[in-house]
């Protein structure tokens, strides 16, 4: 039993770092901004205002676990402009108009 | 015709009662991963849960012993104590990622703060626990979670390949990394065959007094019921592999899984989904609460059954509690409740052969059962799923560390 627990508590630590990888995170990022850009689209077409905005920011959380890891400039760009995108539902998930121009934003960011 | 409406019931509560928390996790985030490549890999989880929730339900029918009875009398006090002290580790993680996917589900229903909601479930989950009749339990929860059914409607409507499909139900070594494969494998069958629905089908059939008359009800029950709840699994992992796999999502939230329901089908979709796995996760929080308090009561022989109210049982009582409160004090911490969900499986993949192996030995005993012990397709399946629960015991740990929890 005690090992068992140790092994968890090792995986644990090791479950939950974030990636290192340049590659590990893009494909992060562009994992989050794509979930975001199906969100915004539902949103525009009319979804639960409070999911849209619950999730967004669910989705905003992932990204700022990985954010304070990356290195390169350039997918810390991106990242920062999934965020603000994101955040712009949370903001107001009602706006519908504001939702398509999100969800286009985050379909260029996701590349 | 009573009967038969009765087992159709039953049937209804089965599917609807089968997914919990861990079957959505690992179902949606294989088919976000792996697309359909992994359905053989629940197909056998279906099976092995089947074959299990059989013995079990025959054992308790025939002789009025539940697992925890079985346990002690074919193991001894002091390595049964192992498998208890185990298998109430296992059934707490359960409860704590249950009770965390219940508060999950409210905020995105909300939008309250993900605490209060933690403070709020529990004392829901209470107020059920002492008040609800056994047969109201588990047709309430059941019936409620029939709207996950909307999850097969998806996977239709997002029209994925069937060949595909198809061609997921025949074993294969997967694409891509082969320990986070393995580990999903080891995660989709082990959380199918989580043992706390089989210790609280057994106590269930104790609690409803079946007798050899019912045989035939547990038989159905566990065969069809659980084979149409299985259906529900294959929905998640399909509609998960059409959605979200090409578009490159991986599925590391509860938000995520309702998603799945609302592309294809809109507000009404995601509405049933969140209703559905509300139902589902709750009831999951109330069996696994009452199956701490079944293991423990029967292991040391006090009074227990929740057809003797909670003051005619209080130790029965007082352990239900104690589990809703320290499965609580886990949540508040703030811990995220998937990465439980997907612990509590391993954890109970690990612990599963403890309480698998004496049950097959009862269920196969001639002495003990007379003409209702295992025939030879019930032993047949039966070694074939022990073999089956030996291997991913031993792989879950290390397949847990080599795999990083399914991140690669």
């Amino acid at each position: 039993m005690r090992l068992v627990v140790a092994l968890c508590a090792a995986c644990l630590l090791a479950g939950c770092g974030v990636p290192q990888e340049r590659a590990d995170q893009a494909e992060d990022v562009h994992a989050v901004a794509a979930e975001g850009a199906l969100l915004a689209h539902e949103a525009a077409e009319g979804s639960l205002e409070t999911f849209t905005a619950e999730h967004a920011q669910a989705l905003q959380g992932l990204l700022r676990e990985l954010q304070p890891a990356i290195e390169d400039e350039r997918l810390s760009r991106r990242a920062a402009a999934v965020d603000a995108a994101l955040g712009r539902l949370v903001e107001d998930p009602g706006d519908r108009r504001q939702a398509y121009t999100v969800e286009r934003r985050l379909r260029e960011l996701a590349g | 015709m009573k009967t038969i409406f009765s087992i159709a019931l039953g049937i209804l509560a089965a599917i609807g009662g089968f997914v919990d928390i861990g079957d959505i996790v690992f179902n949606v985030a294989a088919g976000a991963t792996f697309g359909f490549e992994l359905l053989w890999a629940v197909l056998i989880g279906v099976g092995g849960i089947i074959t299990y929730a059989e013995m079990c339900g025959r054992v308790a029918t025939v002789s009025g012993a539940a697992v925890f009875d079985a346990v002690r009398e074919r193991f001894g006090f002091s390595v049964g104590l192992v498998a208890l002290v185990a298998g109430q580790i296992v059934n707490l993680m359960t409860l704590a990622a249950e009770v965390g996917g219940v508060a999950l589900v409210l905020e995105l229903l909300s939008g309250l703060s993900y605490r209060v909601l933690v403070l709020l479930a529990v004392v829901a989950l209470a107020i059920v626990l002492w008040t609800m009749p056994f047969g109201w339990i588990e047709r309430v929860f059941g019936y409620g979670g029939l709207c996950l059914l909307v999850f097969a409607v998806a996977a239709i409507k997002l029209n994925p390949d069937w060949g595909a499909v198809a061609h997921g139900f025949v074993p294969s070594t997967g694409s891509g990394n082969g320990w986070v494969y393995a580990y999903y494998v080891v995660g989709l069958i082990g959380a199918a065959m989580i043992p706390y629905e089989v210790y609280f089908y057994s106590s269930g059939a104790v609690e409803e007094q079946w007798g050899p008359e019912d045989l035939g009800l547990n038989r159905a029950n566990a065969v069809i019921g659980y084979s149409l709840g299985g259906l529900l699994s294959f929905a998640l992992m399909i509609s998960a592999g059409a959605l979200l796999l090409p578009e490159g999502i991986s599925a590391e939230l509860l938000g995520t899984v309702a998603l799945v329901a609302d592309v294809p089908l809109g507000q009404i979709g995601l509405l049933l989904a969140l209703i559905g796995i509300l139902f589902a996760v709750s009831g999951a929080a109330v069996d696994s609460a009452f199956s701490g308090a079944y293991n423990v009561a029967q292991f040391f022989g006090w009074e227990w059954g929740k057809y003797r109210h909670n003051a005619g049982a209080p130790r029965f009582t007082l352990a239900w509690v104690v589990m809703l409160v320290l499965s609580f004090a886990i949540v508040i911490t703030g811990i995220d409740p998937i990465m439980v969900t997907e612990l509590s499986v391993v954890a109970s993949v690990v612990a599963l052969p403890l309480t698998y192996v004496p049950i097959l030995l009862v269920a196969n005993d001639r002495a003990y059962m007379g003409e209702y012990a295992n025939g030879r397709l019930g032993n047949l399946f039966g070694v074939l799923y022990l073999l089956v629960v030996l291997v991913i015991a031993l792989a879950a740990i290390p397949l847990l560390l080599l795999s990083n929890m399914g991140q690669g």
